[in-house]
């Protein structure tokens, strides 16, 4: 169901509340703190692949805002971007509005003021924002080139996770579900780099947010 | 009339970059993705060059209408005036 108009306000309310109880329920087990501290310091972007974005709202909430830094994420002009935006609006988070046509090159362009202007950390899901899941798309690795920015990949996972129907299968933490994060080693690329090397990055990361999405899974199996 | 060649010459200087043929093969109609190769992720990293080397901010509207060359360098020309 599509929220607009005259509820969109209450909507964006009711989203934002239930988001707030639903991750402060969450504890969370957190691998590789040393390369968040690396997303933490601006330009930076912290890279999830789409269908986690739910679960890392845990660590917008709880380690990226309280860290001080500005932190950036990527809505679309529909509705639900909408909502999207009010309620990170709501939370302090810088938002930019973009479309994907045109293979997103204008979102992404106002993507790259924020790193490089306006210093923030990046909320980045490099299969969004329609997919196809799980298949990272260049543009990242080219706003990686551009602004020197580290892409800083990690992988997330929920000990009780049911999923959308949406194009990402979106997972949905459960109340008082365990959460864990496992963060990689930053990747960086200069401007100067080939397309060889970039086609390369892009694989790279790829399997990168695919290994420690696994990973993170296997933490969960191993217990609290 | 100097400030708005420059604009231009810095334009072609960055379209050259961005499709690597060298700056005497472009021409105005010449389309940037069928003729130059310079596919979206390539045109955000023009766009990027572009805005640096005029010191200006693209708008949506100005990025979606830049199809050619001669589109980039009208661009240009008008935003060093």
């Amino acid at each position: 169901m599509k929220v607009r108009g005259a509820a969109l306000p209450a909507a964006a309310v009711g989203a934002r509340l239930l988001c707030q109880a639903l991750t402060a329920t969450w504890r969370l087990r957190l691998d590789g703190a040393e390369h968040l501290r690396r997303a933490l310091d601006p330009p930076a972007m912290l890279a999830c692949w789409h269908e986690q974005l739910l679960l890392s709202l845990r660590l917008v909430r709880g380690e990226m805002l309280p860290a001080g830094g500005a932190v950036s994420i990527l809505t679309s002009h529909s509705a639900d971007g909408e909502l999207a935006a009010r309620v990170a609006r709501a939370w302090g988070v810088r938002v930019t509005r973009g479309s994907t046509s045109r293979g997103g090159r204008e979102a992404a362009l106002k993507l790259y003021r924020e790193l490089v202007k306006h210093r923030s950390t990046l909320l980045l899901m490099p299969d969004g924002p329609r997919g196809p899941a799980r298949q990272a798309k260049m543009g990242s690795i080219v706003l990686a080139a551009m602004s020197g920015a580290p892409i800083v990949p990690a992988g997330l996972a929920a000990s009780r996770g049911p999923r959308l129907r949406s194009w990402d299968r979106m997972i949905v933490g459960m109340p008082f579900s365990r959460l864990a994060v496992v963060v990689g080693e930053p990747m960086t690329l200069h401007r100067g780099s080939s397309d060889a090397e970039r086609e390369e990055a892009l694989r790279e990361l790829g399997d990168r947010l695919d290994a420690l999405t696994v990973r993170a899974r296997r933490r969960l199996r191993e217990g609290p | 009339m100097e400030r708005q060649v420059e604009p231009r010459a810095a334009a072609t200087r960055v379209l050259s970059g961005a499709s690597g043929r060298p700056e005497g093969e472009l021409r105005p109609d010449q389309d940037l993705v069928a003729d130059l190769g310079i596919d979206s992720p390539k045109q955000l990293e023009l766009l990027i060059e572009l805005e640096e080397a005029l010191g200006v901010e693209i708008t949506d509207e100005e990025a979606a209408a830049m199809e050619t060359v001669g589109d980039v360098l009208d661009y240009a020309a008008a935003a060093g005036a």
